[in-house]
């Protein structure tokens, strides 16, 4: 494992993805004055999917727990919007009672997860989300069942399409560089540990429960607030938002994109985006399409379409950078 | 460490200022917000049809598409001196694609209007998109909301019967038939609620009682412990309105199987008889009623026609989706006959289909006419499950009960100031 070697030298890998980095940006803040406003709307739910997958990323890169109930934490959020929309509520005050939902939910997840981990931790994460769902579907005088709500629109400053879609581009990048950060924290190396070994992690003393509970609530603040964008984006919301494969699809954007990097979830969110809104109004089976997509990269490129790129670049020109293994970087040795 | 940051870090923060900066500044000039009047001559009428072709509800698109297709061959996709050009566009079954795919058909393919959707809570985001972006909405669905509280002059439901309209002549029928006593079982969701609503709100009004209601989750398939419950009740008549998908089939086939059919006459919405659940279950359902806007053993001479073209075009029978499009695609040729040269877009397409629907006798629900809430009116069947000659099961009607309103006997304003039908609100009156 080669820890970052201390010369200043820039390395060819960095210059590549600092280029890619700022192409890709470039080209997001472009968007807008080239495409139709379906396309900006298409850009603008690819953000709010992929900011929804990289919480999933922040539990399950980091921390190996995979969450397969998180659309209920984004539909919480946004229900609290909506909800406070409908009773007319002031905007700080919608604010604050989605985020109040987000804890809460939140909250429920973590108490509920903190002990579990591998398949049982999917599993009750399932069971939880849709515990969310039902409750949206059942409680029609709050949520208005499976009618929904609509017009649950965000300031009027940010309400044309194109200034919101510069808004949540503003929002994801700031969100990706906070997991970005979160991830190379003290607190992200713990995770990296407790997901490589749970057990010597709580014989060094880490409180395992504490720390999932933490990631949890963490990765819930992120989920939340890409519900509430989602509902800005439309206006609209119900139970779907929340149902099982709400919460699949980000958890596929994770796993299409490359778990636990921090582009994979944009990159997931893009071709899954892609292909459920602008292929299916050519293709029919746009379904099968995504799903053999899904079968190749998991059995072609594993580590996803980001990890996969980046350990064929390692192979072809990685003998002249600092060449180091995709996912985890260094163990937490330096506590 | 410390060197990736500042690269990183310093090209994020450059990208945020900058999405800031754009974010105050003015519109980019891609699209200028003033077209919803798309001025293409040529004499092309645009439609597009928002259908469910994946997911779920696939079927339902399935059929709208088939009656919509079937009209314009028939009719060399002409209206008077216009063309007629559909855009296909699958809503996936979900809320959010179908506002996306809305958005896509106004803004890109510049629709002159939109045909669609039919899952209910795809149409009310998708008429509440519409009426903001002032685009003509020929609903295709049953939320009773699209036309009550929520009701647009952009929006008028000309392809299905609101949820809870759909079920009074059940209601009404059973209290002529002197059945006493009903138990209901509807799916617990909105659409579960509004057919139940309509049933019971008709059958109380006429004097009927209702001992037990029984709500079964969404997405049930196994409806055999409900049945044995129902089985169990000492009722006159016993009213059930599924969605049409694997609980009808569920319900159909626990009702025979605990001995229900037979020995308690069963009234079901138009969805439980439709020709799949009936071809699934077989002939144990013969003699099952059911309450529809389109009945397709109805032996008119404009449905005799429409049900023989479509079977030769598909080779199913044609269900109330295929009927509504179809419907739909009558009124707008009419409209667009008499419209001259100036397209009729807007409000104005809504009130010409308005105003062409009563002077009409070809249509193929048979009178129609709309009220102040662009819900339509129209005659409701009751009819009972029997084999054709050819051995398909299929629906043929006992009794027509004429101009029934999305308000049956109700004031109108009384209804709207109640809530929408839920498990705490079941019947009107």
């Amino acid at each position: 494992m080669s820890v970052a070697p201390a010369s200043p030298r820039i390395t060819r890998p960095a210059v590549v993805k600092a280029v890619v980095a700022l192409a890709v940006i470039a080209f997001a803040f472009a968007l807008p004055y080239v495409v139709s406003e379906y396309y900006v709307g298409v850009a603008t739910l690819v953000l709010v999917s992929a900011i929804l997958a990289a919480s999933i990323n922040l539990l399950a890169g980091d921390g190996g727990l995979v969450s397969l109930g998180h659309a209920g934490i984004s539909m919480a959020a946004g229900y609290g919007i909506a909800w406070s929309v409908k009773e007319e509520l002031p905007f700080g005050v919608q604010l604050l009672v989605s985020l109040g939902v987000t804890l809460v939910v939140s909250a429920v997840f973590g108490l509920a997860t903190m002990r579990m981990r591998g398949v049982f931790y999917l599993m009750i994460t399932v069971a939880l989300g849709m515990i969310c769902w039902g409750i949206a579907q059942k409680w029609s005088v709050v949520t208005g069942g499976d009618n929904g709500l609509s017009r649950n629109w965000p300031p009027e400053a940010i309400r044309p399409y194109w200034t919101y879609y510069f808004v949540v581009l503003a929002i994801f990048l700031l969100a990706t560089l906070a997991l970005w950060v979160i991830s190379r924290s003290p607190f992200g190396l713990v995770l990296r540990g407790i997901r490589d070994s749970e057990s010597r992690m709580r014989s060094l003393g880490y409180r395992i429960a504490s720390y999932k509970f933490a990631a949890m609530m963490l990765s819930g603040l992120f989920a939340g607030l890409a519900g509430v964008l989602m509902v800005w984006r439309t206006g609209f919301i119900n139970p779907k938002s929340g149902d099982f494969i709400a919460s699949a699809l980000p958890l596929i954007m994770v796993v299409l994109g490359g778990l636990g990097t921090a582009l994979g979830p944009l990159v997931g969110a893009v071709i899954v985006v892609l292909i459920s809104q602008v292929l299916s109004s050519y293709v029919d089976r746009w379904q099968t399409v995504l799903g053999l997509l899904f079968i190749a990269s998991v059995i072609l490129a594993p580590r996803g379409l980001v990890g996969g790129v980046r350990s064929l670049a390692a192979r072809v020109g990685g003998r002249i950078g600092g060449r180091r293994p995709p996912a985890p970087e260094t163990p937490a040795t330096t506590e | 460490m410390q060197r990736r940051i500042p690269l990183r870090g310093l090209a994020v923060l450059s990208a945020l200022g900058a999405a800031f900066l754009l974010a105050s500044c003015a519109p980019p000039g891609a699209s200028d917000p003033d077209e919803s009047a798309p001025a293409d001559g040529g004499g092309t009428f645009t439609v597009g049809l928002l259908a469910s072709e994946t997911g779920f509800a696939s079927a339902t698109g399935t059929d709208m598409k088939n009656g919509w297709d079937l009209y314009w061959d028939q009719h060399d996709d002409t209206a008077g001196g216009w063309t007629i050009e559909s855009v296909y566009e699958d809503d996936a079954s979900d809320p959010q694609t179908a506002l996306d795919k809305a958005t896509r058909l106004v803004e890109d393919e510049k629709v002159d209007a939109v045909v669609g959707p039919v899952l209910a809570n795809n149409a009310l985001a998708v008429a509440d998109y519409l009426d903001g972006a002032q685009v003509a909405n020929l609903s295709q669905t049953s939320a009773d909301d699209v036309t009550q509280r929520k009701s647009s002059p952009y929006v008028i439901r000309t392809g299905a019967f609101a949820g809870s309209q759909a079920t009074f002549a059940a209601g009404q029928w059973a209290a002529d038939e002197g059945y006493m006593t009903a138990a209901t079982i509807c799916p617990d969701y909105a659409f579960g609620w509004d057919n139940c609503g309509g049933f019971a709100s008709a059958y109380l009004a006429a004097g009927g009682e209702i001992t037990n209601q029984l709500w079964y989750p969404q997405g049930t398939a196994d409806l055999s412990t409900y049945a044995t419950q129902l089985a169990g009740l000492d009722v006159d008549v016993i009213f059930a309105g599924t969605t049409g998908g694997t609980d009808a089939i569920g319900f159909l086939q626990a009702a025979s199987d605990y001995g229900i059919i037979g020995t308690t006459p069963v009234i079901t919405g138009a969805a439980t008889t439709s020709s799949n659940p009936l071809a699934q279950v077989g002939d144990v359902t013969i003699g099952v009623h059911s309450v529809t806007y389109y009945a397709e053993g109805n032996d008119t001479d404009v449905n005799v026609a429409f049900r023989d073209a479509y079977e030769e075009a598909y080779g199913t029978i044609p269900s109330v989706y295929a009927s509504g499009a179809y419907l739909t695609a009558q009124l707008l040729d009419k409209v667009l006959q008499d419209a001259g040269s100036d397209k009729p877009t807007g409000t104005d397409l809504v009130d010409a289909i308005k105003k062409v629907a009563p002077e009409s006798d070809d249509l193929v629900w048979g009178t129609v006419s709309f009220d102040d809430y662009n819900g339509v009116v129209a005659p409701l069947y009751v009819n009972s499950v029997a084999k054709r000659d050819d051995g398909k099961l299929w629906n043929v009607v006992d009794k027509t009960y004429d101009d029934v309103s999305q308000f049956w006997s109700f004031d109108p304003d009384a209804w709207l100031a109640n809530p929408t039908f839920s498990q705490s609100f079941t019947h009107q009156g």
